[in-house]
C-alpha cells in the first residue's frame, strides 16, 4: 500500500478547433480541413500523496483548470491515465462509479455560477448525500446539514435560504459544504479564492486549511497566484503551455527557482515584500497559442537563454535534487 | 510640489428603490505632479465610483451631492456636460479593467485611436493625425504599427489590447490617468508589462495617474502614496512606505497582515478579519469599520472618526490608532 | 396571500398601469365564461329555449321574457349569452393546447440543449422545417387528416405551438448547461435526468412562462381563425370564431352585431393576454434588466 492517492501519466486533453461556416454540417460543400486541435494538457505526469496539498499554477491558458477538470471526469481525456488509489479511472468508473464520485469532490471558481440559484442551501448540500444515499432519513440528513455548515462557518438557521442572499465569501463557505457532504478524500479546487474580496480571502484559504487538518483532506490546488501557493501547498508544479515546466516541494520551488519560467513568474508578481521596487519585466512577448504551439521546448521564443537545441528538442522532466525536477536543457 | 488635483469633501450617492447607497462619502485627497497615487479597497469600498466621480461620469440613480473636484485650479463639479467632453480623453482620460469592453468591436484600433485625437485637435490635418497614431502605438510597444492600425480590437490578444487602451488614453498628454483595476484581467507577467509600461509613459510625459485596485501588491509596488478606501470612506492615506510598513488603521492593518507572503510559511495561519463590510445601505451609525475591528470602544459605535495626522503626509480615520499594541494585532487599556 | 403581494416580482408587475388593466380584464372575463351558465339570460344550447322568429333581432330587442341587450344571431340565440358561452370554449381550447405545447416543447427543448449532437440535430431541423410552414397551413393539414371536433382542434393547435418553447428552451438550456453549478452536480455524481429536471429546469422557466401567455392569445386567435373557416367547433356549440364566421355572410346585409360583439370580445381577451405577456417579459426577461 503506497501513500499515492491520484497518479497522472502522461495526461493530455486536446479540444478540436472549430473553423469554417460549415464545418460540423452534415452537408459541408468546402474541401475537408485538417483537423486542428487545442492541445490544452499535452502530457502531464506528476503524482498526489495522500494529506498533500498539490498546487497547479500558470497563467491563463496554461492548461491547469483542463488538468483539474479531466482528473474529476468533467472532461474526457485524450490521453494518457488517471490512478485513484493505485486503479486506472476508467476502471473505477466501470466497476464502481459511486465510489469515486464521493471520494472525488470539486471547488469551483466562481461561488456565483457554481451554485443553482433556484436551490435553497439546505437542498445544496443535502443533495450530494441524497444522490449516494448516505443518510437513513430525514432527521439524520438535517442533522448533517445542520453540522457541516456549523463546520464550515455558516449558521444553520440560514438553511433554508438561497444563494443570493449571501455574499461571496459565504457563498464559497456553502461551496465547500456541499463538496464535504459526501465525505470525500480528494478535493480539485480550481482557483477557489480569486473571485473573493481580499479581507475574505484569508477566510477561506484558513477554513481550507482547517478542514484538511479534520478530515484528513488531500487538495488538488489550482492557482495563478503564487504567494497563495507558498501559503497552502507542499507540493508545486508550475504549468507552462500545456506542460509542467518545474514539479516539487514548494519551499524548493520557492527558495531555489530553475527553470526561467518560474523565476519570471516570481519577479513579475507583484507583492507588498517588494515595496516602491519597479516590477521586473525579464520576458517580452506572449504565451504563444496552443493551436499551434512552438516546435522544441514551448518557451523557449520568450527565453532570454534559448539555444538552438531549445528550438527544435523539447527537454524532459529531470530530477534535478531530490524531489525537485525541471524541463529545461540547462540543467 | 503643487497639486494638479484636489478633491474635497466629495458625496456620491446613488438614489434607489431601497434607499440611498452612499457609495463615496466624503472622500478628499490630493494628486501632485507625476505623482502615483494608489487608491485600494474591496469591491463596494467606492473606489471606482470615485475615479468615475471625477470625470463626473456618474449616471442616474447615481448623484454628486456636495463636494468640490479641483482641477488645475478649476472646480469641475458646477461645469456642463458639454464643458466635460472637453476635458474627458484629454486633459483627463481612464483606462478600465475590461480592454474588450473598452474598445468598440465594430471599428478598427486606427479609427478609435484616430478618433480621439481629432476630437480634440480639431486643426490637425488626417495626415498628421495618422502620424501621432503610428507614434503612439509605436511607444506602447505594438510591433509594426502602420499595419496593425487596421485590425480590429478582436485581433489582439488581452495585453495588447491593453496597450492600445493606454495608447487612446494618452493620446492627447492628459495631465491625469484614472486607471480603474487596468490589469485585474491579464496575467501576471503581461501585467508587469502593462503596468511598467503604465508608468514609463507618465512619467514621461509628466502625467499624474490614479490607480484603482484591489491588489495590494500592485499598489505597492507602483504607487507613490496610497488612500485605503472601506465603505465609501477613506481610512488611511499616506507614502506607500508608511502604509505597507507601519500601517495604523486596524482595517489596513489586517488586510496587510492578512495576505499570503511570497515570503510566507506554509501552515502559518493567515490573520483574518472576521465578518465582512456591511452593506451600504445599512451601515452602522459610528465608524463603518467597528463591528470587525479588535480594537472598537464605545464611541467607535457612536461617533464617526475624522482623518487625523499621525506622520508626514499619513493620515488615520481612527478613535483608537494610539491604542493599537505593538503585535498589531490587540489593543492597549 | 400576504407573502405573494410582498414578492419582488409581483410587486414589480403592479408598478404597470396597462398590466394591471389586462389582467383585470383577463380576470373578469374568465370569470364571466366561468360563470356563464349563471350571468347569461339564455343558454344557446338549449334548441327548447331558442325560438326562430328571434333570429337577427338588433340589440336591445325583448323577446319571450328577455332583453337581447347584444341582438340576436340566425338561430334566435342571444348574442350576449352566445360570447359567453363562446369564450368558455375558446378560452379551454387556448388553455389546455398551450399548456401541452409547453410541456411538449419545453422537454424537447430541454433534451435538445442539454444533450446536444444527434439529438439536436433531429429536434431543431424538425422544428426549423415545421416553422417553415404558416401556423394555419400545419393545423389545416391536420384538421383534414384527423377530421373535425374539439380534441383535433386541441391537437392541433399543440402541435404548431411546441416550436417556440422548444426553440426558447433549448437557447437557455445552452447557456445554462455552461454554468459551473451543472459541473457541480456531474461532479457529485448526479444523474442526467435528475440535472436536466432539478437543476437545469428551473432556470429556463422564466421566458417559457412569458411565451406561454402571449402563446394563449395566439392559441385562441387560431381556434377562432380555424372554426371561422368551418373547421373548428360544431355549430350547435359555437365558439367565438364560429359566431364571427356566421356572421360575417350577413355583415352587410344590415345585421352588423352578429359578428362585430364576438369580434370586440375575441379582441379584449387577445388585448388582456398580450398586456400581461408584455409586462412579464419585462419583468422577467433578465436582459431588459441591469
Amino acid at each position: 500500500m503506497t501513500n499515492s492517492l491520484v497518479r497522472v501519466e502522461n495526461l493530455k486533453k486536446y479540444f478540436p478547433v472549430k473553423l469554417g461556416l460549415f464545418e460540423g454540417w452534415y452537408f459541408n460543400p468546402l474541401p475537408k480541413r485538417k483537423k486542428l486541435y487545442v492541445k490544452a494538457i499535452d502530457g502531464v505526469s506528476f503524482e498526489i500523496n495522500r494529506g498533500d496539498t498539490f498546487a497547479l499554477v500558470g497563467e491563463s491558458g496554461c492548461g491547469k483548470t483542463t488538468t483539474g477538470r479531466t482528473i474529476v471526469g468533467l472532461y474526457r481525456k485524450t490521453g494518457g491515465e488517471i490512478y485513484f488509489k493505485g486503479r486506472p479511472v476508467d476502471t473505477v468508473l466501470k466497476e464502481n462509479p459511486g465510489d469515486f464520485r464521493r471520494n472525488v469532490q470539486m471547488i469551483f471558481q466562481d461561488p456565483y455560477s457554481s451554485l443553482n440559484p433556484r436551490m435553497k442551501v439546505y437542498q445544496l448540500i443535502s443533495e450530494p448525500m441524497r444522490v449516494h444515499k448516505l443518510v437513513k432519513d430525514r432527521k439524520e440528513e438535517r442533522e448533517r446539514v445542520a453540522e457541516l455548515m456549523k463546520n464550515v462557518g455558516l449558521e444553520p438557521e440560514y438553511m433554508t435560504r438561497y444563494p443570493h442572499q449571501f455574499s461571496g465569501g459565504q457563498r464559497q463557505r456553502i461551496a465547500i459544504a456541499r463538496a464535504l457532504a459526501t465525505e470525500p478524500e480528494f478535493i480539485v479546487a480550481d482557483e477557489p479564492i480569486s473571485a473573493l474580496d481580499v479581507s475574505i480571502r484569508a477566510q477561506i484559504l484558513n477554513l481550507m486549511e482547517d478542514l484538511q487538518e479534520k478530515y484528513g483532506l488531500t487538495y488538488l490546488f489550482i492557482a495563478h497566484d503564487l504567494s497563495v501557493v507558498r501559503h497552502i501547498s507542499n507540493k508545486t508544479a508550475v504549468m507552462y503551455l500545456g506542460r509542467i515546466v518545474e514539479m516539487g516541494d514548494t519551499d524548493e520551488i520557492f527558495e531555489n527557482p530553475l527553470h526561467p519560467y518560474t523565476k519570471t513568474l516570481f519577479e513579475s508578481i507583484p507583492s507588498v515584500d517588494k515595496v516602491k521596487q519597479p516590477l521586473k519585466v525579464t520576458i517580452e512577448g506572449e504565451v504563444p497559442s496552443p493551436i499551434n504551439p512552438p516546435p522544441g521546448c514551448p518557451f523557449h521564443p520568450r527565453c532570454p537563454f534559448a539555444t538552438d537545441r531549445c528550438k527544435k528538442e523539447r527537454p524532459e522532466l529531470v530530477e534535478v535534487a531530490p524531489g525537485h525536477k525541471v524541463a529545461c536543457f540547462l540543467y | 510640489m503643487s497639486a494638479i488635483l484636489e478633491v474635497k469633501n466629495l458625496k456620491t450617492y446613488f438614489f434607489t428603490k431601497k434607499g440611498i447607497v452612499k457609495a463615496v462619502d466624503g472622500v478628499s485627497f490630493q494628486v501632485f505632479k507625476k505623482e502615483v497615487l494608489g487608491i485600494v479597497g474591496e469591491s463596494g469600498a467606492g473606489k471606482s465610483i470615485t475615479g468615475f466621480s471625477i470625470l463626473k461620469a456618474i449616471d442616474p440613480p447615481g448623484k454628486i451631492v456636495e463636494g468640490k473636484i479641483v482641477f488645475k485650479g478649476e472646480d469641475l463639479v458646477p461645469k456642463s456636460e458639454d464643458e466635460m467632453q472637453k476635458i474627458r480623453g484629454n486633459k483627463i482620460s481612464m483606462v478600465f479593467q475590461d480592454p474588450l469592453t473598452s474598445l468598440n468591436p465594430v471599428f478598427t484600433i486606427g479609427y478609435q485611436l484616430e478618433e480621439a485625437i481629432k476630437v480634440h485637435n480639431p486643426e490637425m490635418s488626417k495626415e498628421e493625425i495618422r502620424e501621432r497614431a503610428v507614434e503612439l502605438l509605436k511607444s506602447v510597444g505594438i510591433p509594426s504599427p502602420e499595419k496593425r492600425l487596421r485590425d480590429y480590437p478582436h485581433q489582439f490578444s488581452g495585453g495588447m489590447r491593453q496597450r492600445v487602451v493606454i495608447a487612446i488614453a494618452l493620446a492627447n498628454d492628459p495631465d491625469l490617468v484614472i486607471a480603474d483595476e487596468p490589469t485585474t484581467a491579464l496575467d501576471v507577467t503581461i501585467q508587469a508589462q502593462v503596468l511598467n509600461l503604465m508608468k514609463r509613459l507618465s512619467q514621461e510625459r509628466g502625467s499624474s495617474i490614479i490607480l484603482i485596485t484591489h491588489d495590494m501588491g500592485v499598489v505597492a509596488q507602483m504607487a507613490d502614496r496610497i488612500a485605503v478606501m472601506y465603505a465609501g470612506k477613506i481610512v488611511e492615506i499616506g507614502p506607500t512606505e508608511e502604509i505597507i510598513f507601519n500601517p495604523r488603521h486596524p482595517y489596513t492593518i489586517g488586510l496587510i497582515r492578512s495576505i499570503p507572503k511570497l515570503s510566507g510559511k506554509r501552515g502559518e495561519k493567515l490573520y483574518q478579519i472576521p465578518g465582512m463590510m456591511p452593506s451600504l445601505l445599512n451601515l452602522p451609525p459610528g465608524c463603518a469599520f467597528a463591528p470587525r475591528c479588535f480594537c472598537r470602544t464605545e464611541i467607535c459605535e457612536k461617533e464617526v472618526p475624522e482623518l487625523e495626522k499621525v506622520g508626514e503626509n499619513h493620515f488615520v480615520r481612527c478613535f483608537n490608532f494610539r491604542r493599537i499594541a505593538d503585535d498589531k494585532q490587540s489593543c492597549k487599556g | 396571500m400576504k407573502r405573494l403581494f410582498k414578492n419582488e416580482t409581483v410587486q414589480e408587475f403592479f408598478e404597470s398601469k396597462e398590466a394591471v388593466f389586462g389582467l383585470i380584464l383577463i380576470i373578469v372575463l374568465t370569470l364571466s365564461a366561468i360563470f356563464a351558465n349563471f350571468i347569461a339570460p339564455q343558454n344557446p344550447y338549449d334548441l327548447k329555449q331558442l325560438n326562430l322568429q328571434n333570429a337577427y333581432k338588433p340589440p336591445g330587442y325583448v323577446a319571450d321574457g328577455i332583453r337581447f341587450w347584444l341582438g340576436t344571431d340566425d338561430q334566435g340565440r342571444g348574442v350576449f349569452s352566445t360570447i359567453l358561452y363562446g369564450m368558455r370554449i375558446s378560452l379551454f381550447v387556448g388553455i389546455v393546447s398551450t399548456i401541452f405545447s409547453a410541456i411538449i416543447g419545453t422537454i424537447l427543448g430541454l433534451v435538445a440543449g442539454y444533450f446536444g449532437g444527434k439529438v439536436d440535430t433531429v429536434i431543431m431541423r424538425l422544428a426549423d422545417i415545421q416553422l417553415s410552414f404558416p401556423a394555419l397551413l400545419i393545423a389545416l393539414m391536420i384538421m383534414a387528416i384527423w377530421g373535425q371536433g374539439l380534441d383535433k382542434i386541441i391537437i392541433a393547435i399543440t402541435v404548431v405551438g411546441w416550436v417556440y418553447y422548444a426553440r426558447t428552451v433549448r437557447g437557455s438550456t445552452l447557456a445554462e448547461r455552461e454554468k459551473e453549478y451543472v459541473d457541480s452536480a456531474r461532479v457529485i455524481g448526479v444523474g442526467h435526468l435528475r440535472i436536466m429536471f432539478r437543476h437545469i429546469l428551473p432556470n429556463v422557466l422564466a421566458p417559457v412562462i412569458v411565451i406561454g401567455t402571449v402563446r394563449i392569445a395566439n392559441a385562441i386567435i387560431l381556434e377562432a381563425t380555424l372554426s371561422f373557416l368551418g373547421l373548428g367547433v360544431p355549430v350547435t356549440k359555437p365558439s367565438l370564431g364560429s359566431m364571427i364566421a356566421s356572421g360575417y355572410q350577413v355583415l352587410f346585409s344590415g345585421y352588423w352585431w352578429v359578428s362585430v360583439f364576438p369580434g370586440i370580445a375575441l379582441m379584449l381577451i387577445v388585448m388582456g393576454i398580450n398586456l400581461v405577456g408584455d409586462r412579464l417579459r419585462d419583468i422577467l426577461n433578465p436582459k431588459l434588466k441591469k
